[in-house]
């Protein structure tokens, strides 16, 4: 059953590449769907297109070959002339995402990306950032939660992510450079605030990912050193942390490409995925 | 006489399994017995012994041919499905099977292999209505771990088609 209010729209994202955005938005939404019963939709907009990689799997290839709509279409608000159409075409109504599965009158979806994205955001007049939001609010009002993985490098389609979200989720590594993302983050957010005073996002919360390293040592003196930068940084831009770290596991690469076999730490993902939905009110 | 001990054997465990089949159905009972045999069963009951066993094991298709959970019709759509199951080209471990019966918001009960996996999934598409098995049977591609060879190989495809047509547009535009 769809939210009263609408869905929740909550993007993954933090200026800093390799945190584990992707990983941790196709987990959720996979959670979200069969642990929490609720209908969700996962949009992938990063040209790298590795949360639809991850949800996807196999199917990515024949999604590539068969040409069919992503994220670009939703920018460019038109398909593109094709085998069959010698014209460009409008969009039909729900056919711009993937369904990945579906249960009881509720799905999880995918409007995938592609690594073109960018080539046609460089090739177009810069696109109206308000066009994710626009889209969202008239094609999946019905949905509960809406996830958006980000792109690390801020850009129209960061605007665009912040246009259409209530929410911020930040995952953070619990490295040297984990906190280099954080004031480019906060100042991000806050140039969007002054600009749209209408809008009201706010921080969900600061993840810590791949917390311990080599055999459970919980990363010795450099982790806590890490660890010290990034609780100052999130408690001076006001940002929470949640309690649950998400643990190392090679486990996560391995359900990234579709191996479900022996999940290792992975498996304890449940118990920040479970804190992440308390804490956003599902 | 080797004939007549088979068919007073035969009928006592028909009087034995009668009330099972009564109470859990048959397709619990097979699936039950399949449990306890390992999938092994008496080659030859008329020779009376015991001693002479072979594997015995129902492929998925036959799985699906033989079950009653399904209508003639949900069966005819899942048989390609349950030809590539065999071949392992699809959901070729267990883990695999339980993850997709999770995805279809299906609780999966304990599985030790794929054959039982796969009287799970029966049990799962049992529940279904048709269009919804056509949905799954049309869709369902999970084959196992993605590769990043054929991946990156049909993205460079996808790549030459979109860029070398943009090029073609650029070069004409000029």
């Amino acid at each position: 059953m769809a939210r009263p209010d609408g869905p929740l729209v909550v993007c993954v994202i933090n200026l800093k590449g390799g945190v584990g955005k992707s990983t941790i938005t196709a987990l959720l939404a996979r959670r979200a769907f069969t642990t929490r019963s609720l209908d969700v939709l996962a949009i992938d907009l990063d040209p790298q297109a590795n949360l639809s990689q991850g949800l996807m799997n196999n199917a990515y290839k024949k999604f590539l070959s068969d040409q069919r709509p992503s994220i670009v279409e939703v920018f460019n608000g038109y398909l593109p002339p094709n085998s069959t159409s010698g014209s460009p075409q409008p969009i039909p109504p729900n056919s711009l995402f993937e369904v990945l599965a579906n249960s009881g009158g509720r799905a999880l979806q995918l409007i995938p990306s592609r690594f073109d994205f960018s080539d046609n955001l460089l090739g177009a007049i810069r696109p109206d950032p308000r066009t994710l939001a626009k889209f969202l609010s008239s094609t999946f009002k019905e949905k509960d939660l809406i996830l958006i993985d980000c792109s690390p490098t801020e850009s129209v389609l960061t605007t665009a992510a912040y246009h259409a979200s209530s929410k911020v989720l930040v995952p953070v590594k619990p490295e040297y450079f984990a906190t280099v993302g954080f004031p480019l983050l906060q100042q991000s957010l806050d140039s969007f605030r002054r600009n749209n005073r209408g809008n009201k996002i706010d921080v969900a919360g600061v993840v810590v990912n791949n917390a311990f390293y080599d055999g459970g040592n919980n990363g010795g003196p450099e982790k806590a050193k890490a660890m010290s930068d990034i609780r100052a940084e999130s408690r001076k831009n006001g940002w929470p942390m949640y309690q649950n770290e998400i643990l190392h596991s090679r486990g996560f690469p391995k359900l990234m490409r579709g191996d479900y076999s022996y999940p290792g730490n992975s498996a304890y993902f449940f118990r920040f995925a479970d804190e992440f939905f308390r804490s956003i009110g599902l | 006489m080797i004939e007549k001990r088979a068919t007073s054997s035969r009928r006592l465990i028909k009087q034995l399994l009668k009330p099972l089949v009564d109470e859990w159905g048959p397709e619990e009972v097979a699936a039950a017995l399949s449990d306890l045999s390992h999938g092994t069963r008496v080659a030859d009951s008329t020779t009376g012994g015991t001693k002479n066993r072979v594997r015995f094991r129902l492929s998925a298709r036959e799985e699906l041919l033989k079950t009653e959970l399904l209508r003639d019709e949900d069966k005819q759509l899942l048989l390609p499905l349950a030809e590539r199951y065999d071949a392992k080209q699809f959901l070729p471990s267990v883990a695999d099977v339980r993850e997709f019966l999770m995805m279809m918001g299906i609780r999966p009960a304990g599985m030790k292999d794929r054959r039982e996996a796969f009287r799970n999934l029966l049990r799962g598409f049992g529940q279904m209505p048709t269009i919804r098995i056509r949905q799954i049977a049309e869709a369902a591609v999970h084959a196992g771990p993605s590769e990043l060879g054929p991946l990156s190989d049909a993205i460079a495809a996808a790549s030459n088609r979109m860029r070398g047509e943009r090029r073609i547009e650029e070069e004409e535009n000029e």
